[in-house]
């Protein structure tokens, strides 16, 4: 019992994941600085933003529904905590499991979008507004993709159940191979979900001020900033713990060790499209996540079930 | 016998009256004047028969009893006609929107400025005095002084001639807002806004993620320069007039300085006109640079912006070794330039343009490859060549869409009528179009700056100019990065010029932009906005209430500034009362 | 170079990755200073034996920041403004006995408005006293 309250608070839960998704965010804006030929910021810069934001007031607007306001944020947060314990990160266990997690995981994982919706629609204010708007519109478009192509090794496997699908790829070495299509489907899909460049129309800066966001500030915003990190990690280790389940009999050191390579080269990855890519248009990004995402997530499945079917007996 | 002479001829057969008082003062400059009875049959040929078909501005004069008008005509060829007339300070002219919709704007900064009647004018947002000043002030009549506003703090400014600024939805009459229907959205962006650079407001009304309708909404940077250039003596409105803009200082530096030389009747030494020349192209590269960093800002292509503006800050530091600063160069004065371009400072520049010229080739080819930036950039913004022609635009805005409109081609200046260089247009008609002619122009203005540093002449870099100006008037245009400038000066032998009138490009081009909004998506207005690349520093210039003469500052406290405020808006009927404040110290 | 085109996404990225590599191009203020050129529009400093009083300098001056006042037979004091000078340098062209210099220094910057009066006097026997800015 005291081991997994431990578990939960402290390592590898909530504590753990709030510094991981700080030095995350560090080295995705070092990296992105440096690719732009610029300094960038020192290492506490993410630290020093939060705790600055935790100091600031509040200031709620008074056409908003305070409920509403307020609770956001918290949902946000609280979505993307629990979504962490159902990955397996280093071992083929994480912490809790059932059959079906996979589901939930993904479930969890839309609520955050959804509190940017009813963040920024609660705001009554224009420019929120049409944020909210967009960021529902493009959960329209990329979360299919998202769905299907973790589907693809889900069904390989035989199971709903993230740390099952991470032992039956430990016993069948080199299988994860054949998921890699899905893999890049993934990758585009995660930064529609993390509200990236290209895909970061929701909050663009120079046509919103900051979509849903306009209107928060102070402890709210603080809370919605760590939500998006923490998102990012949760994201990239549930692309590493579908698509990437190789080592994981490891011993626990070398194991963590894998585990954060993993999820530093998909933070990169991320960092590097960020860099090389303008923002789409909302039409635009519609249009290329179901025209040519989508079918190549169905691909994808269809793959694996021929795979399934005739290869693997 | 030349363009200029036949149009004189053309002019004086036909209009009997016109014998002999046509002046052509230098070539391409046409003068006449006429009583205002007879301008409209003498606007309409113009404008129809002799081929004049761009109005650069209307020039407001204060003569005492009555109010002096000059409609400044230009054709392609780069002759400019210029038309006086007058009439008695109460009485009404006619709007001339039919033949140019674009003269509604410099009709309006009439009718602010000088207190004009003007019949015919659609009713519209004041431009470019603020909402609240009051409707008998007139700043740029010569009786007029700043310290009929001076009356305590800035709320008891008001007094009972005031009225309140007139949104959107009170408008009545043909604007754009007659085809927005009940149930869109009207978006504000500006006057501060993330996306604009400096302040100007546009009332956007959405339907969805379309635009509807766009109001412009301009004055919002006006700092009363026009009339702060007839109290100060021709050397300390170098100065002035310089600091109208950062980006484009020299243009509107070698503009006037050209006027006021044009005047005086002195001739420049060639030495001078080279180095102006050099450091107007090094001021170019610059302009463009900046505005590629901008439009990849707007897109959300950040690392475009970085890498553009890090290539600038090498220009930028040229240009500091050059003249002695970074911005606002300085470099001119009445009667040629104020520092030499030393041969060791030469091999210098050349080696910065040719690394440049490498690092342009690149982002023409990506402007080229990127598929993110030409999905951006294409088909937004278009604007035809009918309508570059119809509503007046100029610079890279109208080159995009096929009009080869460039004034060092048509109207030379400086030493551009000895330089090869290529005028590059476009025929893409939208935002991409503009990209391409902006890249196209860097690499232009690479080779001309090479070719200008290698082949200028010897000799000395001024003459001497008087004080005093003779009496004389005088238009000198200059393309400026943004398009055409238009400086008109007229001066009475004092040392103090009489008027002073700037036309800055963007105020041309912003009557493009509601076209190009038309039936286009909201995520395109920074960009769109950015592409006839804004320059509202340059565009705005009218009356601030700070009193010239005896120095004195006037600070608000911030209680005066809030209570202010809360009258204001209580006007409108937004009541703060129920909300508390916090009560500073 | 006249190849058709090949359109596709990620154009810059040989370009972004080369930069990982090298220098950042940010100076890194205030711990290096850049230098600026030599003939750079900084602080303006007054020689005041050199004045001969003909205020040819403050009917030039944009902005009105200088003011040359008479303490003495042939003596004058050039009070400057930092905060209103536009750094022009119109009366160092102007001044007849060239007694008006321009220097590159820039870092001028104060907390109170009136630090940034600098006056330059030549009291009788002494040569000019530094500027006083605290």
């Amino acid at each position: 019992m005291g081991y997994a309250l431990f578990n939960i608070f402290i390592f590898p839960g909530f504590l753990f994941l709030g510094v991981i998704s700080l030095v995350a965010e560090y080295f995705d804006r070092k990296l992105y600085a440096r690719l732009q030929n610029r300094v960038g910021p020192p290492w506490f810069q993410p630290l020093a933003d939060f705790i600055k934001l935790l100091g600031k007031e509040d200031v709620v607007p008074e056409e908003a529904d305070k409920k509403m306001f307020n609770l956001s944020p918290v949902f946000a947060l609280t979505a993307v905590m629990t979504a962490f314990f159902y990955i397996p990160l280093w071992g083929a266990q994480a912490i809790f499991s059932f059959n079906g997690d996979l589901i939930v995981v993904l479930y969890l994982l839309t609520i955050p979008t959804l509190t940017f919706f009813l963040g920024g629609w609660y705001s009554r204010s224009l420019f929120s507004t049409i944020g909210a708007v967009r960021s529902i519109t493009q959960l329209f478009a990329y979360e299919i993709p998202l769905f299907v192509s973790i589907l693809a090794p889900a069904m390989l496997a035989n199971t709903w159940s993230l740390s099952e699908m991470a032992a039956y790829y430990n016993s069948h070495p080199w299988f994860w191979l054949a998921n890699l299509i899905g893999f890049g489907v993934a990758l585009i899909s995660l930064l529609g979900k993390l509200e990236r460049v290209p895909f970061d129309i929701p909050e663009a800066e120079t046509e919103i001020v900051a979509g849903s966001f306009t209107e928060y500030s102070g402890r709210l915003l603080a809370y919605f900033r760590m939500a998006i990190d923490m998102e990012a990690i949760v994201g990239a280790s549930l692309l590493a713990a579908v698509f990437l389940p190789f080592g994981l009999g490891l011993s626990p050191v070398l194991g963590f060790i894998l585990y954060l390579i993993k999820i530093f080269a998909i933070i990169a990855l991320l960092a590097l499209f960020r860099t090389v890519f303008a923002r789409l248009r909302i039409d635009q990004m519609v249009e290329f996540c179901w025209k040519y995402i989508a079918p190549i997530a169905f691909f994808q499945v269809l793959l694996d079930l021929v795979l399934k079917a005739f290869v693997i007996r | 016998m030349t363009d200029a002479e036949t149009i004189k001829q053309k002019l004086e057969a036909k209009f009997n009256y016109l014998k002999g008082s046509v002046r052509l003062q230098r070539e391409k400059r046409l003068w006449l004047e006429t009583a205002y009875d007879k301008f409209a049959e003498l606007f309409d040929f113009a404008v129809k028969e002799l081929g004049f078909s761009f109005l650069c501005t209307i020039t407001g004069l204060d003569e005492g009893e009555n109010l002096g008008y000059i409609y400044h005509l230009a054709q392609p060829g780069g002759i400019v006609l210029n038309i006086k007339t007058r009439t008695k300070k109460n009485e009404p002219i006619k709007s001339i929107t039919a033949y140019f919709p674009s003269g509604n704007i410099y009709e309006r900064e009439l009718v602010d400025l000088l207190g004009a009647k003007v019949e015919g004018l659609i009713e519209g947002l004041r431009y470019p005095l603020p909402d609240d000043w009051p409707r008998d002030q007139y700043p740029l009549r010569k009786d007029w002084d700043a310290k009929v506003l001076e009356k305590g703090s800035y709320g008891e400014m008001h007094g009972e001639n005031v009225q309140m600024p007139i949104g959107p939805k009170q408008i009545k009459g043909p604007t754009s807002f007659s085809i927005a229907h009940k149930n869109d959205v009207t978006l504000p962006i500006g006057p501060q806004h993330p996306a604009l650079k400096e302040p100007e407001s546009f009332s956007v009304a959405l339907r969805g993620e379309k635009i509807a309708g766009v109001e412009l909404r301009l004055g919002y940077n006006h700092r009363g320069i026009e009339k702060g250039c007839e109290q100060r003596s021709y050397i300390q409105d170098i100065y002035l007039i310089e600091r109208i803009c950062g980006i484009c200082s020299h243009s509107h530096s070698t503009a006037y300085v050209s006027a006021v030389e044009e005047i005086a009747g002195l001739e420049i030494p060639k030495r001078a006109s080279y180095i102006r020349t050099i450091i107007a192209e090094l001021e170019r590269i610059h302009s463009h640079l900046l505005w590629l960093g901008v439009a990849g800002h707007e897109i959300g292509f950040d690392t475009l912006l970085m890498y553009s503006w890090r290539d600038r800050e090498a220009i930028m530091d040229i240009l500091a070794m050059l003249t002695g600063n970074r911005v606002n160069y300085g470099i001119n004065q009445i009667g040629g330039v104020r520092r030499d371009i030393t041969p060791d400072q030469v091999p210098q520049i050349i080696k910065v343009i040719e690394t440049l010229e490498e690092q342009t080739k690149y982002y023409i080819q990506l402007a080229l490859e990127e598929v993110t930036l030409i999905q951006r950039l294409s088909g937004v913004g278009v604007l035809s060549k009918e309508d570059v022609l119809r509503l007046g635009a100029v610079g890279p805005t109208a080159r995009a869409s096929s009009v080869p409109r460039d004034t060092r081609k048509d109207d030379p200046y400086a030493a551009y009528a000895e330089m090869p260089f290529k005028v590059i247009t476009d025929d893409h008609n939208d935002v991409y179009g503009r990209t391409i002619v902006r890249l196209g122009e860097l690499m232009e203005s690479y080779s001309m700056t090479k070719h200008a540093l290698i082949n200028m002449p010897d000799g000395p870099i001024s003459v001497k100019a008087p004080r005093k100006i003779p009496a004389g008037e005088a238009v000198s245009r200059y393309e400026a990065p943004r398009g055409e400038d238009v400086h008109y000066i007229k001066s009475n032998g004092t040392e103090n010029p009489e008027r002073v009138k700037v036309r800055a490009p963007t105020l041309a081009n912003t009557q493009a932009v509601s076209k190009m909004l038309e039936d286009r998506y909201l995520a395109d207005l920074p960009i769109v906005v950015a592409a006839i690349d804004p320059c509202f520093s340059c565009t705005d210039r009218s009356i601030s209430i700070i009193n010239l003469e005896n120095e004195h500052e006037k600070v608000m406290t911030w209680k005066d500034l809030r209570d202010y405020s809360v009258e204001w808006y209580k006007k409108q009927g937004v009541d703060f009362s129920k909300m508390k404040r916090r009560q500073f110290p | 170079m006249s190849k058709k085109p090949w359109i596709h996404p990620g154009k810059m990225i040989e370009f972004v990755l080369q930069s990982l590599f090298k220098k950042p191009a940010t100076v890194n203020y205030p711990f290096e200073k850049m230098k600026m050129p030599e003939k750079f529009r900084g602080k303006l400093i007054v020689h005041p034996e050199k004045c001969i009083g003909c205020l040819i300098c403050m009917k030039d001056c944009p902005a009105k920041a200088i003011t040359i006042k008479k303490i003495g037979d042939k003596q004058f004091e050039a009070e400057i403004d930092l905060g209103k000078c536009v750094y022009c340098g119109q009366c160092v062209d102007s001044c007849p006995k060239k007694a008006i210099e321009i220097t590159p220094e820039f870092e001028l910057a104060q907390i109170d408005r009136n630090k940034l009066k600098v006056s330059y006097n030549a009291k009788p026997g002494s040569p000019d006293s530094a500027p006083d800015k605290a």
